[in-house]
């Protein structure tokens, strides 16, 4: 964030969202791990999509989105993004519609393990109405 | 000539199959379609995701259609539904 900041000279407004992985998956039931799958040159390329319609949409001057894959533990950062412009709308709604894009048309696939078992989850029906109201 | 084409699966696909597999299909396979239905029947555990309406095909890194021809050779991908970020 302080890199970000520090190349965000003339701005009056920096807003960034950090995604954490929950300790209760999907069901419910505790989460002891989650493994995030991707592609190594679509999964880059489907961020950046994502990043670079939020620059020009919202007319940001820089926007950042930083995400893990591989294994994760409950309690760890996941996703990192942020948004820099003259005023304080434009950025909240950036981070806020970069991170509903990510969650519904990022190219990642994500996998929770918990003590029943291990299964694949798919974006919910909440993250596809979220995503739909930038449409 | 047999037709052997490089496979790659991501997520739930590469749990049930592998992430990576040579497949040569039992008989020769024209298009994309065909080359899932071999799929199908070569690994009938993952049949259900690897239908049309639960996976993706790429080739190439581009998003191609049940229509698109194959000769054999082909680095194919196949993307079942993501989870996003």
């Amino acid at each position: 964030m302080r890199a970000f900041r520090a190349q965000a000279d003339g701005c009056g407004a920096l807003a960034s969202f950090t995604g954490i992985a929950r300790p209760l998956g999907h069901g419910g039931g505790a989460v002891t791990a989650m493994f995030l799958d991707h592609h190594p040159r679509l999964t880059l390329q489907s961020m950046e999509q994502i990043r670079a319609q939020a620059v020009s949409r919202f007319a940001l001057v820089d926007a950042r989105i930083i995400h893990r894959c591989g294994p994760i533990l409950p309690s760890e950062p996941i996703v990192w993004v942020a948004a820099s412009a003259p005023h304080r709308r434009a950025v909240l709604d950036a981070v806020d519609c970069m991170m509903d894009r990510l969650k519904t048309e990022a190219i990642f696939w994500k996998r929770e393990e918990t003590a029943l078992g291990a299964h694949w989850i798919e974006p919910t029906e909440a993250d596809h109405a979220a995503a739909e109201r930038w449409a | 000539m047999t037709q052997i084409f490089d496979l790659r699966f991501y997520g739930p696909l590469a749990d049930a199959i592998d992430r990576q597999v040579e497949f040569a299909p039992d008989s020769s396979v024209g298009d994309v379609a065909a080359l899932r239905a071999a799929l199908a029947r070569r690994y009938a555990c993952a049949q259900a995701l690897l239908s049309a309406d639960k996976s993706c095909c790429v080739i190439g890194d581009g998003f191609v259609g049940e229509n698109h021809l194959l000769s054999g050779g082909e680095a194919v991908e196949f993307f079942p539904p993501v989870s996003g970020g």
